[in-house]
């Protein structure tokens, strides 16, 4: 694609999400503090579940919320079918989930932005390869290669963030090549090649930093889509697999059971919801804040 | 009404259709012969049936079938000589009668008189030839010609409706086998309809016939009047393929489907509250195990006493309530009530754990070394996960560590089914569908050595699997294979679970009584209430 | 203008050669189809025909030439599951997805348009916010809870329409539902960011001054230039339906491409996995490249590259 269009395309994209209020404007205290807890669950992990959340325990299967009927309070969510504690699942969950979102943008996006700021500022025919491969890898709809590759590579959380990270690099590449493109035109550049600097040292030292902003955007933006993908991926049993647990295997397993135990899929589906709500609603405010003008 | 029996193929498969004018001239002949039999105008007054199924045929010719999943199409709409009866024993189908020669080399079967193929032709003894010459040539390519047709020498034409088949090899479970491993078909109609019969326009004998199907979408079948003695109460019905539990179970409880086949336990529980829904269970033969490598994996593993042990440490019991809700029947020996021979008297394993641990130090087993266990993350068998899971944790009590990885059904059955065994599984997850009450299917390709299932190696054992079938007296074969049985329950390759019962939906307006000791639905006798 | 349309055409060539590899690689990489293919009454001498027959004992290279010949003639192999020729299966498949994503659109745009328009002229109030939270919803809800949930609603509690299947108009509601509501989301704040701006635009502002009725500046003027983005954003919208319905069509046991291919990979079905992923990629990027060449002609500023 032209760059004129690439850039208008990306505007229309990216005007998706510029929210109505005026620049920057309020932060989103809640949704900063749904990550924080999100994030906080997620680095405590097994150690402040009330239970382990692996454990089966066959004398209570199936128990409903405590404040319903035939609940408990020795288990505040509930049970699964196995016996073993939703909120224990529900933390251990969201260490997986979010650690598998956040590995796959973080090396996704590094590995995007290598290669976009190689293709960007080296051009010539290594920017040519590197495009086409960015755009084969973006042809097709990111489920549908991720099914790929699970298939190829099969499940599990390392092959799982792996998948996510090959579905995912391209978007930073693209990126990041484009940014570096239209910088590497300015006025800064141009004096810091005359001043004899390294190609690598401008680009990581001078170029890069005017990326970051626009990565960074992205990146949070990004968080809330790799975790639908990873519970899209374990709801089709290509995901991640027990005795692991993903708020996404956490769904497809309660699914079955949807009629009997609302409990199995309400939880997990509202913590995906809510996650993702937050990080999104952070992610806006950020570019709001960078980037009113949706120059992305 | 010539339509439907002439066989207009369904465009939808893409395929063109050829027909030559010697096939529009005999369907013009069948079309006469159908519509003087009683017939056709029956079959508009009937009403439509529609079933919801898991799963799509992935072939509809009857030699080249490659799994149990495609039954629920074949058994309905093909016959063999013998096949299962309404209590899933071997009876009478397309033959009415058999002699057999006190060497047991030589079949003399007499047909029914009145059986017919769809297309009304009358079943001769030179269709029987020409199945089982079709079924063994080279050019067919059919993957499991080695269980019956591989070990006929001949098929003689006695007369029209009296043939002979000689056998090559004396084999017991030849009768039984006739009704899932050797389909009649029709010469005529495969001779005339050109490449691939059978993708376009199977005709069988069974009580249901094909009219059309759009892949993985539904199959179109018909009530087949002219059936010698099993005619449905139904003129058309539907097979919808709805691979998903969840929206499957919800068309049975919409109203949208008569019968749900293969409801998971947890969702047949509060279906029985609904008023327009009943649920109805009937055993089957899957079985579902845990494989145990007695090859190369932990060393412990090829102790007899530390795999009865495993056996001892699992609450098999317990496990099966809470996993399967009741819908399944324990079993303790690697076959199930209703496989011949499987009723050896032997002494339980029962669930001890303490004892089990004990075993488990005298035998010296090394507890140091997890228990690696491959399981089945994707649904294909109810309850997959939580069965391992729940093994595992019975395990974890008596001290026994273990490592469990999930994989999705392709890579589960590459590991599973592979030629050189890997060392670095212990235990497997696994289940085995019996297709009739013949014990050979299970022994052969999942405890003999060698075969693709099997993890397990004994010279002792696989010489008496080798001679299972070379017997002439039921009594005797029944003895020798209760025996083996019993001796396969002292050693203990796998840690035996439990045979899962066929779950169905049925709207209140049917009234059905499900062919026990089948995996799939059998439709035939399926009533309005 | 003709340079710029070689040069995408160039350009989607070579990607769709990379994509062959990829593809190629990708199938190869889930390992040997034999034992889901052959059952387990198959003798060896089968199971050996069966890897010849495939030529899956041959050197990779050597396989993914004969591959790359026989896509180029449309042959993609026949399907080791069904028997039948992949492309031929594929292509049936996609008739279904293609009408849901359609739909869907449809119900995309009647849900998103309106909304977005009408959030931009009516910007702090409280129907903004509540668009902006219906927004944040159908981008944060993955497509098979809220497709569950309407199943719950509408099949099993309420059972007004059918919960699974294709074949009647009933059966498009819900899941075109469940897909438009989530691609609505980004369409209404698509829409809503570009009429603000349109709106706040200076000859509209001028038009404002002259008086003339708020009414006439919103269609005429505000529209026309928010339109253009919009539709291609929409095009962009349905490419992303195709492929991303995968999951909507498991839930609904909806016989289109998603659905087969999940299908085809967890049975080893190389044949069908490489002619659907092919087919979708294609069609994807035939949108893309039809969406980019529209904008071309629609939109003088754009100059060649």
């Amino acid at each position: 694609m032209s760059a004129t269009t690439t850039g208008r395309l990306r505007q229309a994209r990216r005007m998706v999400r510029l929210p109505a209020w005026g620049v920057a404007g309020r932060p989103p205290i809640l949704a900063a503090a749904v990550c924080l807890l999100i994030v906080i669950a997620a680095i405590g992990g097994g150690a402040i579940t009330p239970y382990v959340p692996d454990e089966a325990d066959f004398t209570a299967i199936l128990a409903p919320p405590a404040w319903s009927e035939g609940g408990s309070w020795q288990h505040l969510l509930g049970t699964d079918q196995l016996g073993r504690d939703m909120l224990s699942r529900l933390i251990a969950g969201a260490r997986i989930s979010l650690l598998t979102a956040v590995a796959a943008v973080v090396a996704g996006g590094t590995v995007g932005v290598a290669l976009g700021l190689a293709a960007g500022y080296i051009g010539g025919i290594v920017e040519a390869v590197i495009m086409r491969v960015v755009d084969a890898f973006l042809a097709l709809p990111f489920i549908l290669m991720a099914l790929a590759f699970v298939a190829a590579l099969g499940t599990g959380v390392g092959n799982i963030v792996l998948v996510m990270v090959l579905t995912n690099w391209a978007r930073y590449a693209r990126l990041v090549r484009s940014e570096v493109v239209s910088i590497k035109q300015r006025d800064f550049v141009a004096l810091a090649q005359v001043a004899g600097l390294r190609p690598a040292a401008i680009a990581l030292r001078h170029i890069l930093p005017n990326v970051m902003t626009s990565i960074l955007v992205l990146a949070v933006l990004d968080v809330g889509r790799a975790i639908i993908l990873e519970s899209s991926l374990s709801f089709l049993g290509l995901g991640i697999q027990p005795p692991e647990v993903s708020w996404g295997l956490a769904l497809a397993e309660g699914r079955t059971y949807m009629s009997v135990a609302w409990w199995l899929t309400v939880w997990p589906g509202l913590a995906i919801v809510m996650t993702v709500i937050s990080f999104n609603a952070l992610g806006d405010w950020l570019k709001a804040g960078f980037d009113p003008r949706g120059r992305l | 009404m010539a339509h439907a029996v002439i066989g207009t193929a369904p465009t939808r498969l893409g395929a063109r259709t050829e027909f030559g004018r010697r096939t529009w001239l005999l369907g013009g002949a069948a079309a006469a012969l159908a519509m003087r039999g009683a017939g056709t105008a029956h079959a508009q007054a009937k009403p439509p049936l529609s079933v919801a199924v898991g799963t799509d045929a992935t072939t509809m010719d009857p030699c080249r079938i490659a799994g149990g999943n495609d039954y629920f199409f074949f058994a309905n709409v093909f016959e063999g000589l013998y096949g299962p009866d309404e209590q899933g024993q071997p009876a009478p189908l397309l033959a009415e009668s058999h002699t057999v020669s006190p060497d047991g080399l030589v079949w003399d079967f007499t047909l029914r008189p009145n059986a017919r193929f769809h297309n009304g032709e009358p079943v001769t003894a030179d269709d029987v030839r020409f199945s089982w010459q079709r079924a063994v040539a080279p050019e067919t390519r059919n993957p499991r010609a080695s269980v019956l047709v591989a070990n006929i020498a001949d098929v003689v034409v006695l007369d029209e409706r009296r043939c002979q088949v000689r056998l090559k090899k004396r084999d017991a479970s030849f009768l039984n086998n006739c009704g899932e491993y050797w389909y009649i078909i029709s010469r005529k109609h495969v001779e005339s309809a050109g490449e691939n019969p059978f993708d376009r326009m199977p005709i069988g004998t069974g009580p249901f016939a094909f009219v059309e199907r759009r892949i993985r979408s539904y199959i179109k079948l018909r009530g087949f009047e002219q059936h010698w003695g099993r005619v449905p109460a139904f003129g058309e019905v539907t097979l919808k393929i709805i691979p998903d539990d969840q929206s499957r179970v919800a068309q049975v409880q919409t109203g949208e489907a008569d019968i749900v086949i293969n409801i998971p336990p947890v969702l047949a529980a509060p279906l029985q509250r609904l008023p327009n829904v009943q649920i109805i269970r009937a055993p089957s033969f899957q079985n579902i195990y845990i494989a145990i490598n007695a090859l190369n994996g932990h060393p412990g593993l090829q102790r007899a006493d530390v795999r009865r042990a495993l056996n001892m440490a699992v609450d098999k019991q317990a496990l099966l309530r809470a996993t399967m809700l009741g819908f399944a029947r324990q079993i303790e020996m690697p076959c199930q009530t209703g496989i011949f021979g499987c009723d050896a008297t032997v002494t339980p394993y029962g669930f001890d754990p303490t004892r089990a641990r004990e075993i488990l130090s005298q035998a010296g087993f090394d507890f140091n070394r997890p228990l690696r266990i491959l399981g089945q993350g994707t649904g294909r068998v109810p309850q997959a996960r939580e069965t391992v899971q729940g093994v595992a944790s019975f395990l974890n009590r008596i001290g026994v560590r273990t490592e469990i990885t999930m994989l999705d059904y392709g890579a589960w059955i590459s590991t599973y089914g592979a030629k050189e065994k890997d060392p670095n599984v212990d235990l497997i997850f696994a289940n085995f569908t019996d297709y009739n009450t013949d014990p050979s299917g299970r022994l052969l390709r999942q405890i003999r050595s060698g075969s693709v299932y099997s993890w397990y190696s004994n010279a002792e054992i696989d010489a008496q699997l080798d001679r299972m079938n070379d017997f002439a007296s039921t009594e005797e074969r029944r003895k020798f294979v209760q025996g083996i049985m019993a001796k396969l329950h002292e050693e203990a390759p796998l840690i035996t679970l439990w045979t899962v019962d066929s779950v169905y939906g049925v709207g209140r307006g049917i009234r059905w009584t499900p062919t026990p000791n089948v995996s799939w639905p059998v439709l035939f006798n399926v009533q309005r209430a | 203008m003709a340079r710029f349309i070689l040069t995408r055409l160039w350009q989607t060539l070579i990607t769709l050669l990379l994509l062959t590899i990829l593809i190629f690689i990708l199938a190869r990489l889930t390992g040997d189809p034999t034992p889901l293919v052959m059952p387990s009454e198959a003798t060896e001498a089968d199971r050996n025909f069966f890897r010849q027959q495939y030529g899956l004992d041959r050197p990779v290279y050597e396989q993914y030439v004969i591959f790359l010949r026989n896509v180029l003639h449309g042959d993609f192999g026949i399907s080791f599951r069904y028997r039948e020729p992949a492309f031929g299966l594929v292509l049936a498949a996609i008739g279904p997805t293609l009408q849901l994503a359609g739909v869907s659109m449809l119900v995309a745009m009647l849900l998103g348009l309106p909304l977005g328009i009408l959030a931009a002229l009516r910007p702090g109030s409280w129907f903004a916010a509540a668009v902006r939270s219906y927004a944040s919803l159908g981008q944060a809800m993955p497509t098979f809870w809220t497709g569950l949930m309407l199943i719950a609603a509408f099949a099993i509690m309420l059972p007004v329409l059918p919960s699974s299947g294709y074949g009647t108009p009933a059966n498009f509601v819900l899941p075109a539902v469940t897909l438009g509501f989530y691609a609505s989301a980004s369409i209404t704040m698509l829409t809503w960011a570009n009429m603000t701006e349109a709106l706040r635009s200076d000859f509209v502002q001028m038009e404002r001054v002259l008086g003339i009725p708020r009414r006439l500046v919103v269609l005429k003027h505000a529209l026309r230039n928010a339109s253009l983005p919009i539709v291609t954003y929409l095009g962009l919208q349905f490419g992303l339906l195709l492929g991303g319905a995968v999951v909507t069509e498991r839930v609904f046991a909806w016989p289109g491409v998603g659905q087969m291919l999940v299908d085809a990979i967890l049975n080893r079905d190389y044949p069908v996995v490489q002619a659907a992923v092919m087919l979708t990629a294609v069609l994807f990027m035939a949108i893309n490249l039809v969406v980019d060449l529209l904008y071309a002609v629609l939109d003088p500023r754009v100059s060649t590259p």
